[in-house]
């Protein structure tokens, strides 16, 4: 949890004073050559996205479909965990609020998809702020992580048990598609791959947006020291309000996805351990970078898929990778990443 | 007469819910960790029962044993993850998190999730006067205070125990005095653990053995935790009472569907507007 | 050449090659059938049986050579994932069967939970689907669910023969009903309740209990001296062995019990504490049966799964017999892909296995069913036939 600002993308940093001495001769290719790197990112990225279309594979299709939506959700999570350093373990209940909101606002009252969706976020918005606001007047993780972790079950108890809204514990069956998307038909298995992966961007634009913003910027500030940090003037509390409704609201999104993709939503869906799994990919992916929720979605859910590991052994896995990152590499496979290429760029080993 | 059954069950229940949170506040008002991984101890320490029970050797010898090897259980773990993440307090939550998802994984392939139950020592019930009473309820109830009062006594009248409450106070006043404060947080790891390990002995005792079974009684553990003050032991037992009773009334008079959720409702107040708890001492700091 | 020798060359030459035509028309080829059941978790004690009555069935008609589709022998695998009694595990399980383009046909699912959950998955595919859960009923008969049977009888009709014959043996008059908190039970209560009011028995009150409750005992003191001498409860054997458990040792409850399962386990094993229970067996009683073809089946299993029989192996006859019909079709139809035209082959046959077998042109089983009964530490049941 503490490393360093992200350095702008595109810029080659040349505030970025190397550590020791005078960079060596020949470093300067390298310094351009590493700032390739985020843009070779970028690409991947692109052509990741684009391999479901390719071939007709069903299972691919709903493979990429799957996989883009846990990154969106880790990615948002990032937000606020990783940029704000808050410990927000209610962010499942956000994902499922999402879902059920969606669900009932397009199946009852007949709306349209993309009104509902804002509606839906906005309603998580709300509920963010009202749990969120009392929770992070206190310093330290702990009040937080409390208040999120009850918030998270009262409201898995909450869509368990009201019936007549939500279906009760065995869940809701979920039946539309998403209207098309100017023009963009989206109720085919391939249509709804391509609404996960909007999402997906939509989250890492707004990752994007924030990481460059003075917002972000004090986030970071937050994250490293609050005290020190309102002493330089910055909102804290703001602050991390912000970040937690923002990450929040994202959630929402996501859920909404959620439901036409799965055609079911269950009061599961908002369960600590959902949340816990979610803390845990973003752990492994590298918390407080871009790359490093997608990085940690593909390691912890495409790779067992496709090997067909069973889903226990997946997560034991996990948590066994969760204790060795904290004790050993706190940063995560894309801080570790991001080190070696910062030192490679200086010329160092 | 009703009135007084729910009440008893309502002890008894929340007495269960007290013994694991006593473990839960003591470390983290000892190591400022809020260990998520404290619920699966209990769940251990009922699949050890189980076991000892199914091999033929009876109630009493299945609860010493469940308590060592949880102790023993929490001293590995104290050893080998917490103890490297006392400086970093989320660090040691997050690693209890990664904790969970490697214990209560393997509890399951290797136990399959199917309920397991075993023969509590009393069966049926008893009259006393004009209450019919569950024998085995009650039981629950008598060991469930003599593990709290034992606990207490331990936390005043012996060494170890002025040590950790010593700790608790001030860690680096105790640190000055000459306290091992390793030490301190080892034992305070092995007495959590084992009062884990015993509820979770007389949990299986009443009701049904599942490799996911921890969820429920940590939730309430934390729920504990805060309402009698993070670090404050004797605030946590009260509180387990009275949660206890509130969940037995609120569910034989109110809804019964909706058992866990009174729970949380009266957390989520108490954080917000009572962050000191019922007992507490350590307030945080406002920014 | 000397056309002589040609002709002798010509004429073994050919033989050997309609030979081997004749051959390569006779190696099998294998049809994929998928399954998806709770294999783990408290739904197990319905589905595991039911697996291993599939894995049964198919394994029968592969020994006697398969099937025979167009000329052409075609012998089956079954393809099975576990859906751990869970809604979630069920939907991802259904989508990893549809994954594989081969499989046309699913068989699975005893439990509404997950049951509703696949079907709903299973449903947008386009492939024949055999279920058993409950609720699958609600499914039946509306446009788009042409291809899905379910093979076990509904509530309504069990209902109206379980019903009498459980209060004719436990001589009740006045019950309490305690569910959990999920649709399904709703469901039972709409049903049980107008038949029990029929049959002479006053139903007190109704409660339902959060679905995953430990401790039964604040709403069992609901009913407690409230005059009551039986309840009716469900829906699983987990659940009912932990209320039956409880009741004892809280005292002061009712001792007989109309369980609206399919066991008599939960009793067994509190039988200190009970004076009656009945439980309906919706395929066959397997443990006091004089039916030839049922001891048949049991030494088949035996032999089979190296199993005793268990009180929840007669779940095993969900589907045992439909996988006959869904084989018959296939050759009367012709075709091991045409999913529409072999459910709706399936629809017309009256199929006389262990169990006999017939389904409306909504998918909806009629077969007969048995009614399990323990009075008086011994088990007894009584056959009940179709509407």
């Amino acid at each position: 949890m503490s490393a360093l600002l992200d350095a702008p993308a595109v810029n080659p940093p040349n505030l970025d004073a190397p550590a020791t001495g005078a960079p060596r001769a020949g470093s300067a290719w390298r310094q351009r050559a590493a700032a390739i790197v985020p843009w070779a990112g970028w690409i991947c990225l692109a052509v990741l996205l684009v391999v479901p279309m390719l071939g007709g594979s069903r299972y691919i299709v709903y493979l990429g479909t799957l996989i883009a939506l846990q990154a969106a959700l880790a990615t948002s999570l990032n937000i606020v965990m990783g940029y704000a350093g808050q410990f927000a373990m209610s962010h499942a209940a956000f994902y499922g609020f999402g879902a059920y909101a969606s669900a009932l606002l397009i199946s009852s009252l007949g709306l349209n998809f993309w009104v509902a969706v804002p509606l839906a976020m906005l309603g998580a918005g709300a509920l963010a702020a009202v749990v969120g606001y009392p929770a992070l007047r206190y310093t330290g993780g702990v009040h937080l992580a409390l208040i999120t972790f009850a918030f998270g079950e009262l409201a898995r108890l909450v869509a368990a048990n009201w019936h007549s809204l939500t279906g009760g514990p065995m869940g809701m069956r979920v039946m539309y598609s998403p209207s098309p998307f100017f023009g963009l038909e989206l109720s085919s298995a391939k249509g709804l791959y391509w609404l996960a992966a909007g999402m997906l961007l939509v989250c890492l634009l707004v990752t994007l947006a924030i990481q460059r913003s003075r917002f972000g910027r004090g986030l970071v500030a937050v994250r490293e020291d609050e005290t020190l940090a309102s002493f330089l003037g910055i909102n804290v509390v703001g602050y991390k309000v912000a970040a937690y409704v923002i990450s929040s609201m994202l959630a929402a999104m996501v859920g909404c996805a959620y439901a036409p993709i799965m055609n079911f939503i269950s009061p599961e869906l908002l369960s600590a351990h959902e949340t816990i799994s979610l803390i845990g990919v973003l752990i492994l992916g590298g918390i407080g970078t871009i790359v490093g929720p997608i990085l940690g979605t593909i390691v912890f859910f495409g790779i067992p898929e496709m090997l067909r590991v069973a889903r226990l052994y997946r997560l034991v896995v996990l948590g066994v990778i969760i204790v060795v990152v904290v004790l050993f590499m706190p940063k995560g496979l894309g801080g570790v990443l991001r080190d070696r290429l910062a030192r490679w760029k200086r010329g160092l080993a | 007469m009703d009135l007084i059954q729910t009440l008893l069950d309502g002890l008894m229940v929340g007495g269960l819910y007290a013994t694991v949170a006593i473990g839960i506040t003591l470390v983290f008002g000892i190591m400022g960790i809020l260990n998520f991984a404290h619920g699966q101890m209990l769940m251990l320490g009922a699949y050890t029962a189980f076991f000892v029970v199914s091999a033929g050797f009876g109630f009493w010898p299945a609860l010493v044993i469940a308590m060592v090897a949880m102790a023993a259980l929490g001293l590995l773990l104290e050893r080998i993850v917490f103890r490297h993440t006392l400086t970093d307090h989320m660090q040691g939550l997050t690693a209890s998190l990664g904790l969970i998802m490697v214990i209560e994984n393997l509890a399951a392939a290797a136990f399959t999730p199917d309920h397991r139950t075993f023969e509590p020592p009393l069966a049926g019930s008893f009259q006393l006067g004009p209450l019919t009473l569950s024998s085995q309820r009650m039981l629950v109830l008598a060991l469930v205070v003599v593990l709290v009062v034992a606990c207490y006594l331990f936390l005043q009248k012996t060494r170890i125990g002025k040590a950790i409450r010593a700790m608790g106070q001030n860690r680096t006043g105790a640190a000055l005095v000459g306290i091992q404060t390793s030490q301190v947080t080892a034992v305070v790891f092995m007495l959590g653990s084992a009062m884990a390990g015993a509820a979770g002995v007389l949990y299986g005792s009443l009701f049904a053995i599942t490799p996911y079974m921890a969820a429920a009684p940590l939730m309430k553990g934390f729920i504990l935790t805060v309402l009698g003050g993070l670090g404050s032991v004797p605030g946590a037992v009260l509180a387990g009472f009275l949660l206890g009773v509130a969940e037995s009334l609120g569910s034989r008079y109110l809804s019964a569907s909706f058992r866990d959720g009174y729970g949380f409702i009266l957390m989520i107040v108490c954080l917000l507007y009572f962050p000191r708890g019922l007992f507490g001492q350590r307030g945080k700091i406002r920014v | 050449m000397d056309l002589r020798n040609f002709g002798a060359a010509v004429r073994p030459a050919a033989a050997a090659l309609a030979g081997l035509a004749f051959a390569a028309g006779c190696m099998a080829q294998t049809i994929k059938v998928g399954m998806i059941n709770s294999l783990t978790g408290p739904h197990a004690s319905f589905d595991l049986p039911a697996s291993e009555g599939v894995q049964m069935a198919v394994d029968e008609i592969n020994k006697r050579g398969g099937v025979t589709v167009k000329g052409r022998k075609y012998t089956f695998a079954v393809v099975s994932e576990d859906a751990q009694s869970k809604p979630e595990f069920a939907v991802s399980g259904a989508q990893r069967l549809l994954r594989d383009d081969d499989i046309k046909v699913v068989f699975g699912i005893l439990t509404s939970g997950p049951g509703m959950a696949a079907a709903t998955a299973l449903g947008k595919a386009e492939v024949l689907y055999f279920g058993g859960f409950t609720l699958m009923d609600t499914l039946l008969g509306k446009p788009g669910s042409e291809l899905m049977l379910r093979t076990l009888n509904n509530d309504a009709t069990v209902a109206k023969s379980f019903v009498p014959a459980s209060v004719t043996e436990l001589g009740v008059k006045k019950i309490g009903v305690m569910l959990p908190n999920e649709d399904v039970s709703r469901s039972i209560v709409s049903i049980y309740k107008p038949l029990l009011e029929a049959s002479g028995v006053q139903v007190a009150m109704v409660e339902y209990f959060q679905p995953d409750t430990q401790d039964f005992a604040p709403v069992l003191r609901k009913f407690q001296n409230q005059g009551l001498d039986g309840m009716l409860t469900g829906t699983n054997d987990a659940l009912v062995e932990a209320i039956l458990r409880q009741a004892t040792e809280l005292g002061g409850l009712p001792r007989k019990f109309m369980y609206r399962g399919g066991s008599g386990a939960p009793a067994l094993k509190n039988a200190k504490g009970v004076d009656g229970f009945t439980w309906q067996i919706l395929t066959r009683d397997l443990d006091n049966t004089s039916d030839a073809k049922v001891k048949g089946w049991i030494d088949a299993y035996k032999a089979y799964t190296k199993k005793d029989v268990s009180p929840n192996t007669y779940w095993a006859l969900t589907f045992y017999d439909t996988v006959f019909m869904m084989a018959k079709a296939m050759e009367e139809v012709g075709s091991t892909t045409d999913v529409k035209a072999i459910a709706a082959k399936v629809k017309a046959m009256k199929y006389e296995g262990v169990r006999t077998m017939r389904f409306d042109k909504d998918g909806r089983a009629q077969s007969d069913i048995d009614i399990g009964m323990l009075k008086g530490g011994k088990v007894s049941s009584v056959r009940a036939s179709a509407m």
